[in-house]
């Protein structure tokens, strides 16, 4: 245990050197300058902001990156409240309350508990990772592909079965995500499959213009219908909550961060889950449920904890095993690997340095953002005042050049376009695009580890059961779907149709 | 409360959007169908099994069916209402007024963009950026005269940055 | 409307700059070589081993030519997308490539990769890094030589397992030449890169390692698979050495330039080449970092590159056969 605290000191103080620190703070301020752009949630935010990590080497690059990931976080959290626009599914939850706050002039109430939330919820989950990561990733050497296939499974098989919305769109979403996840050439013979003779696509279609497609240009598209929803700019006076509400948020910020990280060492549990569970908690636990919708802080509270306690938690997966949980994670591996850093239980074993200065870079990062926020807060609040069209159109601009310079390939761009314009297309058919990323990071990986069973076995198939491990996950996996499907998937149900009333029980008792 | 209720209260956005009419649900599920069946059919063409196990052919197979048989689902008994939890609205982020307006808006960004995406690496990015800032922001209503600085000063701006970052970005046959 | 106004206003102002800069460049060009910026094609992702060689050359190119070398990373399909577009540059001298062998015999002679260019589309410069692999076990293996590990592939075929950093890659090539001295079978299994495949290794899922002087901490090399000993680990005996002469795998790093430049030009760029690869300042910088540069210069590289893509010819074969 003491060379594992060494390590951690070793790692914290990396990243407070000077010249590392001053890059925590330029990712904080340009993560959250860019994260508070509404319509732009963190992954399309820090898939525009990998180009400016290219020439840094490795361990700067990633201390910005962590920095960026954090800050277009809480950026998206200034969004939901002041603009009531979520970047992304997660901070829904946060526009639930958050709004209502804000509307009754407590903006600064629900930016500061969230900023205390997520605080908290950083520093326990990077310190649980902290823990865990150590033994886990001498566990992850002892998994091959036939452990990680069926981890793979499982990870798919819950991708499927909790979302919100429709059981078919949802279906076919992860299905149209693994057939585009198949696109390039196979891993077994070499041989170029649906790539229609184009060698832009033999190495598949590239995940960061997706993204930036599905998340950026598609949500841009959709505001230009809408008139641009006026941001409430009242003076922001106090950032601390009421005394007498500081004990219920204090409990609920705790009960969000367990809940937050239990779920998100699962791959493939989409943070929207945990986030939603924690904001029922709360409601279940309230002795006013009724408030909630209306400005409850709790809500905002255990939102923005379990959010960032799953952001914190979603590492592990990432860092033991190399899967990426989320597509924010697959944009921060996709960076990663651009800085020549693979992800996975080699990179304990050989770059020690490297990976706790990465975890190290999180605790800086969540306090080096938590600082910088309580004097500028009013900044990115100025920020939400400039038109939007100036904001569109630089959006745009870093977009394109995003996806220009990953490969300096036009070809890229115009994936970034089309999926921009399909994912405008499904969100006015309501149907949900994070299961189809989730599926186009983790088909292929799913297939090649397949593959790699079979060859390590030379043909045997029935290395999937006789490997304990891998024999108790496809267990796990078959469970997930048989009661997901026998339920008829209740308990998202009662929480979707909650959430689509938010305020139906409040009339009844103002 | 009862005027915070009916502002929230997001049902009445919905039928106004065309798209999520039940035609155009259907529509959609049947333009995944075709897309999957070409799919299972050019999977078809890989080979199944091979020595070892499942081949190349295998996985494109059954992912392209079970997305047809979701496709067919869809056609047949539409896709249920989304259980996203709706936004609650603000009542000011109503439609704008004008819808043509706003197509016209989406489908001028879309080609403004693709036709910027072509241009970068002949043209340069300075002039393609300085053209794509003006045009949108023409497109978006700002005056000419805005447009255009705000066109000649981004370009460059961004360009600049980007040099700072040792991003090199695509220069013109002119040198810039 | 306005939109539109202005794009008629905009596209014609763009097309005529554009014809002018075209108008300008001819001119410029029949001046003596060079007299305006290189572009150096990387077909690798910015920070890679590659990547790494090329900006050292092109530092000290830009100072013995006196014009600048501008490195751009065109990755993509395993340096295909950027020997596409190194191909298919006008052949002037301005756009130089970098190429690696194997990667760059594979994507010609598997046909469904549809190259758009063969060996004959590029003229070659000079080579810069070699890098041999070596086969290794760890300590506790029964193997002490080559001899003992081939005489078991031999005797139990289909049993031992190996592990490349992915399908045609110089591992999975030094593997079928194996399972060709041996007369066996081996169990390879395709991994995505070095690390990932190392991981596999130290897992205890693969019997012998084929990799490269980075990863060798901690295990027992039996051969490096080098026509001769590498200076840099002298103590790792060749396969060569110990009688197997058909066991050489070394992944190489050079330069070429679409084919077709001027016979003038050609040899500046390859005298400018030799002497910047050639000097020991170049070679300390690139040994610092983790670089064996090996110089070939000229028309030996050229026959370095065709010998070693006819010897590449029937392992590519072979990988493509179904194996049983």
């Amino acid at each position: 245990m003491d060379s594992t605290f060494g390590l951690w000191v070793q790692g914290i103080s990396a990243a407070l050197e000077p010249s590392n620190l001053l890059f925590a703070f330029v990712g904080c301020i340009i993560g959250t300058l860019v994260g508070v752009l509404p319509g732009l949630g963190p992954a399309a935010a820090m898939a525009i902001l990998i180009p400016f990590t290219y020439d840094l080497g490795p361990v700067p690059a990633i201390v910005m990156l962590s920095a960026i990931y954090f800050g277009t976080q809480y950026g998206g959290t200034i969004t939901s409240v002041l603009v009531n626009v979520p970047g992304e599914s997660t901070s829904v939850v946060t526009c639930l309350d958050g709004h209502p706050m804000a509307k009754s002039g407590r903006a600064g109430a629900a930016l500061g508990i969230a900023a205390i939330g997520s605080l908290f919820a950083g520093l326990v989950g990077t310190f649980l990772l902290m823990v865990l990561a150590l033994p886990l990733s001498s566990l992850a050497l002892r998994f091959g592909p036939v452990e990680m296939f069926a981890l793979l499974v499982v990870g798919l098989s819950l991708v499927m079965s909790f979302r919100g919305g429709s059981l078919l769109a949802a279906f076919a979403m992860t299905m149209i995500g693994l057939m585009l996840g198949l696109v390039g050439l196979d891993p077994v013979q070499g041989a170029p499959r649906f790539t229609f003779g184009n060698h832009n696509l033999f190495d598949g279609v590239q995940l960061v213009p997706v993204i930036m497609g599905l998340f950026g240009i598609s949500e841009l598209l959709a505001s230009l219908e809408e008139r641009s929803p006026q941001p409430i700019t009242r003076k922001i006076t106090s950032l601390l909550p009421f005394k007498e509400e500081r004990k219920d948020a204090a409990l609920a910020i705790t009960r969000g961060t367990g809940v937050g990280f239990a779920l998100g060492i699962i791959p493939g549990m989409a943070g929207i889950v945990p986030t939603f569970m924690a904001y029922a908690l709360e409601k279940r636990v309230s002795k006013h449920p009724e408030r909630f919708g209306h400005g409850a802080i709790e809500g905002v509270a255990s939102a923005e904890a379990s959010n960032n306690a799953h952001a914190q938690a979603s590492m592990v997966p990432l860092l033991t095993l190399g899967i990426p949980g989320t597509a924010t994670l697959a944009v921060m591996m996709g960076a990663f690997m651009i800085n020549g850093i693979t992800p996975g239980p080699f990179l304990f074993v050989d770059h020690p340095e490297i990976v706790w200065t990465v975890i190290g870079s999180f605790i800086v990062g969540n306090v080096v953002l938590f600082i910088l926020n309580f004097p500028l807060v009013h900044v990115w609040v100025q920020i939400l005042r400039i038109p939007s069209r100036y904001l569109h159109v630089a959006i745009l601009i870093f977009c394109l050049l995003g996806a220009f310079t990953l490969r300096n390939n036009t070809f890229d761009v115009m994936v970034m376009i089309a999926f921009g314009v399909l994912g405008y297309i499904f969100k006015k058919l309501d149907w949900p695009t994070v299961p189809l990323v989730i599926a186009i990071i983790l088909g292929p990986l799913l297939e090649r580890a397949l593959r790699q069973s079979l060859e390590l076995s030379d043909g045997d198939a029935s290395v999937f059961v006789t490997t304990p491990v891998s024999a108790g996950l496809l267990g796990l996996a078959f469970l997930v779907v048989a009661v997901s499907v026998l339920s008829g998937l209740r308990p998202v149900k009662r929480l979707s149709s909650r959430f689509s009333n938010p305020a139906g029980k409040a009339d009844q008792k103002p | 409360m009862s005027t915070l209720h009916s502002s929230q209260a997001p049902a009445g956005r919905r039928p106004t959007n065309p798209l999520t009419r039940f035609g155009a649900k259907r529509l959609a599920a049947a333009v995944l169908a075709i897309v999957c069946a070409a799919f299972v059919l050019e999977a078809s063409s890989y080979p199944y099994m091979d020595w070892l196990g499942p081949g190349s052919g295998f996985f494109p197979m059954w992912v392209g069916s079970l997305c047809l048989l979701a496709a067919l689902g869809m056609l047949i008994f539409g896709s249920s209402p989304a259980g996203n939890p709706p936004l609650p609205t603000d009542g000011e982020a109503d439609l704008a007024e004008d819808r043509t307006l706003a197509r016209m808006r989406i489908g001028g960004t879309i080609v403004i963009l693709v036709l910027t995406g072509f241009a970068l690496q002949p043209i340069g990015f300075n002039i393609a950026a300085a053209a794509m800032i003006t045009a949108l922001l023409l497109l978006y209503g700002t005056r000419p005269v805005i447009a255009v600085l705000a066109g000649l000063v981004g370009a460059p701006a961004v360009f600049f940055l980007f040099a700072a970052l040792h991003v090199r970005l695509p220069v013109g046959p002119l040198g810039f | 409307m306005q939109a539109l106004k202005t794009l008629r206003l905009i596209a014609p102002l763009a097309v005529s700059l554009a014809a002018m800069a075209l108008a300008i460049v001819p001119a410029s060009a029949q001046a003596e070589y060079p007299n305006q910026s290189i572009r150096l094609i990387v077909p690798f992702s910015a920070g890679g081993g590659t990547d790494l060689g090329a900006r050292l050359v092109a530092e000290d190119l830009e100072r013995t030519l006196g014009v600048s070398v501008v490195v751009e990373n065109l990755p993509g399909a395993g340096s295909q997308l950027g020997l596409t577009e190194l191909a298919n540059a006008p052949a002037d001298g301005y756009t130089i490539g970098a190429v690696n062998q194997p990667a760059f015999d594979t994507i010609i002679l598997v046909p469904e990769r549809q190259a758009a260019f063969d060996i004959d589309s590029f003229d070659y410069l000079i080579n810069h890094v070699a890098e041999p692999l070596i086969i290794a076990v760890l300590p506790e293996s029964p193997y002490q030589d080559l001899g003992q590990l081939v005489a078991d592939v031999a005797a139990r075929p289909g049993e031992l397992r190996v592990a490349t950093s992915g399908l045609l890659t110089p591992e999975h090539l030094a593997q079928l030449q194996l399972e060709r001295v041996a007369d066996s079978r081996l169990r390879i299994a395709h991994f995505n890169g070095a690390s990932e495949s190392m991981t596999q290794f130290r897992g205890g899922r693969t019997d012998i390692a084929f990799t490269t002087s980075s990863f060798l901490e901690g295990l027992r090399p039996l051969a490096i698979l080098s026509p001769e000993r590498s200076p840099a680990l002298p103590d790792i005996p060749t396969a060569v050495e110990q009688g197997y002469p058909d066991l050489v795998m070394v992944s190489t790093r050079g330069f070429a330039v679409p084919d077709g430049v001027p016979a003038p030009v050609l040899e500046k760029l390859r005298a400018a080449f030799a002497e910047v690869a050639s000097s020991p300042e170049h070679q300390a910088r690139a040994a610092a970092s983790n670089l064996s540069v090996e110089v070939i210069a000229g028309e030996d590289y050229d026959a370095y590159v065709r010998a070693n893509h006819e010897a590449a010819r029937p392992l590519v074969e072979l990988a493509q056969r179904p194996r049983n």
